[in-house]
């Protein structure tokens, strides 16, 4: 573990130091009253040498002998640096300005040059005056140490236009940062960008006297609404300070802490607003096949095979190639033919991966054509909008002729013609073995057949038979109810004739005896309607059941009393009503 | 440590419509047509085949069934034309072309489980018209009763609707069974891994394993079926090497014996 560390400090301290020394130097506060102490500090970056050398002396302001020493080493993001840290202690004798001007020191045998610095030397009571400069100070620090910049290499944007565009990481090489937590996000609906991907890094950059570590990401930015619209980045960096807990720019200096002791602080990264004006492409003289295509291109078609069987496909691709909102251009249309079935296209891009931007497009369809013959291969109709010409462009691509050969036919051997020999040519039933170019109808699973659930094929049974089982009951009491209408007719004539006898009413007993009689020889003989049987009817009825004589003679007889009381209005009072009564009972009984 | 959840959701969320993307049966179709228009029949084939472990198309099916019948394996070209001709028993070339390729592979087709007025795919018609033929007649009467008409007037109507029941009912149960004999049916193949020159036959063994001596032999492409227990089960046997072998025979129950797996493919489904 041990052996590890010091080979990795070794590392680091010999790599870091092959690198170009800087030297800073400065008052930690710059701003002090008479009664405070104040720092100076050099920062001696690319070396841990011990330097050589003397301060300049400065009236009035006395610099301690010992000064305290730091050597320390990081990475910052993946490159290592090492640095030499001395700090004077500083006392002022009175109040002023006290500047040490350049001076000189010299490391491993050279020359270096230490900036000048500046101590201001306040009086006791403007103690408040101090606290707002130094907050001032860390704002500015704060602004300036780590920033983003957008850079758009348009003045305005057309509406769908993809130019390549840049963002930009400032970080100041004196703030401690130990990585970057998440590339720049997009704050602004009205643009879309392209993935980020690894920046690059340019160390050293020079801006507003201070250094730079830059982060570079490319980026695909395309417009996607109308209007003067605003576009911001944000991100995270992580911060190495103090442990102590508070704002992470107590000091805008950023003591760095011995090697890892203090804590990560994250800290936002946002860059200003900028403002993009995102124009319209012009509506007249918009070409018809127009799908949204900005830039400027150049294209090319080319097929695989110039002769076919009929069925075999072709493939046709279209290639655009320049610059252009490549990921936002759908597949041209092709002319509609009779002659071909298309398929639709694959899609394939070549070039600048990152913003899709500049490189090569290609479409590849599958053609199949639908009969044999010297054919045209129908035109890839493409328009597009150049951004920079600010105009509209249409082209076409050249014609293809193809030859299609009529397919393989297949004749049915068992249809075959027994005659050989004869030298009709033989009528092709089917093309064989035709390659279909589109898949048709998908199913999951193949299934011997829609089987029906059991439950509910036998539930569904239930249906028809309760509405069967219904219809028989009511049938049933249907005619459960003529019968008994019957029977109850019957007792009502029984009944009637009974009481007939104790009024003496004779007109009453033989059409009661008449109605009984009817009712019986119905039912006997399944008459649909017995009430409106006659007298002779009825005994023709009667007498098909081969009844004896005597009773037919006697049945006769009363019937032919009933007539002549009915109709020719015989005198009832002859009538033994009380004789008749006790033969029309035993008639009765005798119809069954 | 914060990121570790949004960096897991953004991975996931961005494989999910790639992986779904590359798993579409419709672009490994066009590939594979493709492939097939530059005469790549293997790269044609291996991509229909992963299409096909998707799901399943009569076109499919049938492009699939071309190319093995070019590459001359005529048992898997008869196979992938009967799934075809499940799926679209109306299509005419596929019937046109099944027929060919079995009189190439030298065998008798028969598709008659699958398609005719009795075949699996008539079962779910018979099965509605044999009931409500039943029901309808039976609630005629009914009704007849119930409006106290007189059966006896009407003989040649019941005749005629015992007689439309009778033949319904039977329709059913054929179809039915077709169906239940095509859940069983498998296609024979021969092992893709062995020399092509080696004879194209299968073997029937005796016993479920490699070593057993074959009963008879079958041809390439060439229909057989499963037997089951008598709890439905099919009547199978899984080696110590992991390899399912299944006992089966033809539909005249001539020819019998076991079969490994790889030397069978299934028409409608395989069980798990």
């Amino acid at each position: 573990m041990l052996l590890t560390l010091f080979i990795q400090w070794n590392s680091i301290t010999c790599h870091g130091q092959n690198r170009e020394i800087r030297i800073d130097s400065s008052f930690q506060p710059a701003s002090i009253t008479l009664s405070n102490l104040s720092v100076y500090k050099i920062v001696i970056h690319g070396t841990q040498e011990n330097p050589q050398g003397s301060i300049p002396s400065v009236p009035g302001l006395n610099l301690s002998g010992n000064p305290q020493t730091f050597r320390s080493a990081s990475f910052i993001n993946g490159v290592p640096s090492v640095r030499l840290e001395l700090s004077f202690q500083a006392k002022p004798d009175r109040q002023g300005n006290f500047r040490i001007p350049n001076w000189n020191l010299s490391i491993g045998g050279k020359s270096h040059q230490v900036p000048a610095a500046t101590l201001q030397v306040l009086a006791p009571n403007q103690q408040d005056l101090l606290k707002q400069q130094e907050q001032k100070q860390q704002e500015a620090d704060l602004r300036q140490a780590a920033f983003i910049e957008f850079v758009n290499p348009r003045e305005f944007l057309f509406l769908g236009e993809t130019v390549a565009a840049e963002i930009r990481l400032f970080l100041w090489d004196r703030l401690p940062v130990t990585r970057v937590e998440r590339p720049p996000l997009k704050t602004g609906d009205a643009f879309s960008i392209t993935e980020l991907d690894q920046p690059t890094e340019q160390r050293n950059v020079i801006r507003s006297n201070k250094t730079y570590s830059v982060f570079t990401w490319t980026v695909g930015l395309t417009a996607a609404m109308t209007g003067n619209q605003s576009l911001s980045f944000d991100t995270n960096i992580r911060v190495r300070t103090k442990n102590q807990r508070g704002s992470p720019f107590n000091n805008p200096f950023f003591n760095d802490p011995f090697f890892g002791f203090g804590r990560d602080e994250s800290i936002k990264v946002t860059s200003e607003k900028n403002w993009i004006e995102v124009r319209s492409p012009p509506k007249d003289q918009r070409p018809p096949h127009f799908q949204g295509a900005i830039g400027s291109f150049l294209t090319e078609s080319s097929i695989d095979k110039e002769r076919v069987s009929l069925g075999d496909p072709i493939r046709l691709t279209f290639t655009l190639r320049g610059n252009g909102n490549f990921a936002a251009i759908p597949a041209p249309a092709i002319a509609p033919s009779t002659d071909f079935k298309v398929g639709p296209p694959s899609f394939s891009f070549s070039g600048s991966e990152r913003t899709k931007h500049q490189g090569e497009q290609s479409f590849e369809y599958v053609i199949t054509p639908l009969k044999a013959g010297i054919l045209e291969i129908p035109e890839v109709l493409f328009s597009y909008f150049d951004p920079s010409k600010e105009q509209y462009f249409s082209t076409s691509t050249q014609s293809h002729t193809v030859r299609v050969d009529p397919g393989e036919k297949w004749i049915d051997p068992s249809n075959a013609p027994q005659e050989e020999a004869s030298e009709e040519p033989l009528i092709p039933v089917t093309d064989l073995f035709q390659t279909e170019s589109e898949p048709g109808e998908w199913v999951l699973h193949l299934h011997p057949s829609t089987s029906l659930s059991p439950w509910f094929y036998w539930g569904a049974q239930t249906i028809p038979l309760s509405a069967f089982v219904t219809l028989l009951i009511l049938g049933s009491k249907r005619r459960n109810q003529k019968r008994d209408n019957l029977r109850q007719k019957e007792n009502q004539f029984a009944r009637k004739m009974k009481e007939s006898l104790s009024h003496k009413d004779t007109e009453l007993f033989f059409r009661s005896f008449k109605g009984l009689v009817r009712m019986k020889v119905g039912k006997m003989s399944k008459h649909r309607n017995p009430s409106s049987l006659s007298s002779r009817e009825l005994l023709s009825l009667i007498k098909k059941e081969s009844n004896s004589s005597s009773f037919i003679e006697n049945l006769e007889d009363l019937l032919q009393k009933c007539d002549d009381l009915e109709f020719a209005k015989g005198d009832s009072t002859q009538v033994s009503l009380q004789e008749n009564y006790q033969e029309a009972i035993r008639i009765l009984k005798k119809i069954k | 440590m914060n990121f570790l959840p949004k960096i897991i959701l953004t991975t996931v969320s961005l494989t999910i419509p790639l992986s779904s993307f590359a798993k579409n049966p419709d672009r490994l179709f066009y590939d594979a047509v493709r492939s097939e228009a530059s005469g790549d029949f293997v790269s044609a084939i291996r991509s229909y085949e992963k299409a096909a472990q998707i799901s399943h198309s009569a076109n499919l099916h049938g492009n699939l069934a071309n190319l093995y019948f070019k590459m001359e394996d005529y048992g898997r070209s008869i196979l992938n034309y009967r799934k075809a001709l499940f799926l679209d028993p109306s299509n005419r070339d596929f019937s046109a072309n099944l027929a060919f390729a079995s009189e190439i592979a030298g065998i008798e087709t028969n598709n008659q489980l699958t398609n005719g007025y009795f075949g699996s795919g008539s079962h779910f018609f018979w099965a509605i018209f044999a009931p409500t033929i039943f029901w309808c007649g039976l609630l005629v009467f009914a009704f007849l009763f119930f409006r106290r008409w007189v059966f006896v007037r009407f003989p040649w109507l019941a005749i005629l609707w015992i007689a439309t029941c009778v033949f319904s009912i039977w329709a059913m149960k054929t179809s039915r069974a077709n169906q239940f004999l095509l859940s069983r049916e498998i296609i024979a193949l021969a092992d893709m891994t062995k020399d092509q020159n080696q004879s194209g036959e299968i073997a029937l063994r005796r016993f479920a394993g490699a070593n057993s001596s074959s009963n008879t032999t079958v041809k390439a492409g060439e229909s057989l079926f499963l037997d089951e227990n008598q709890d439905g089960t099919l009547k199978s046997h899984e080696s110590q090497s992991g390899e399912h072998w299944y006992l089966l025979r033809t539909r005249d129950s001539r020819k019998k014996g076991w079969v490994v797996e790889n030397e069978i493919g299934w028409i409608v489904r395989q069980p798990n």
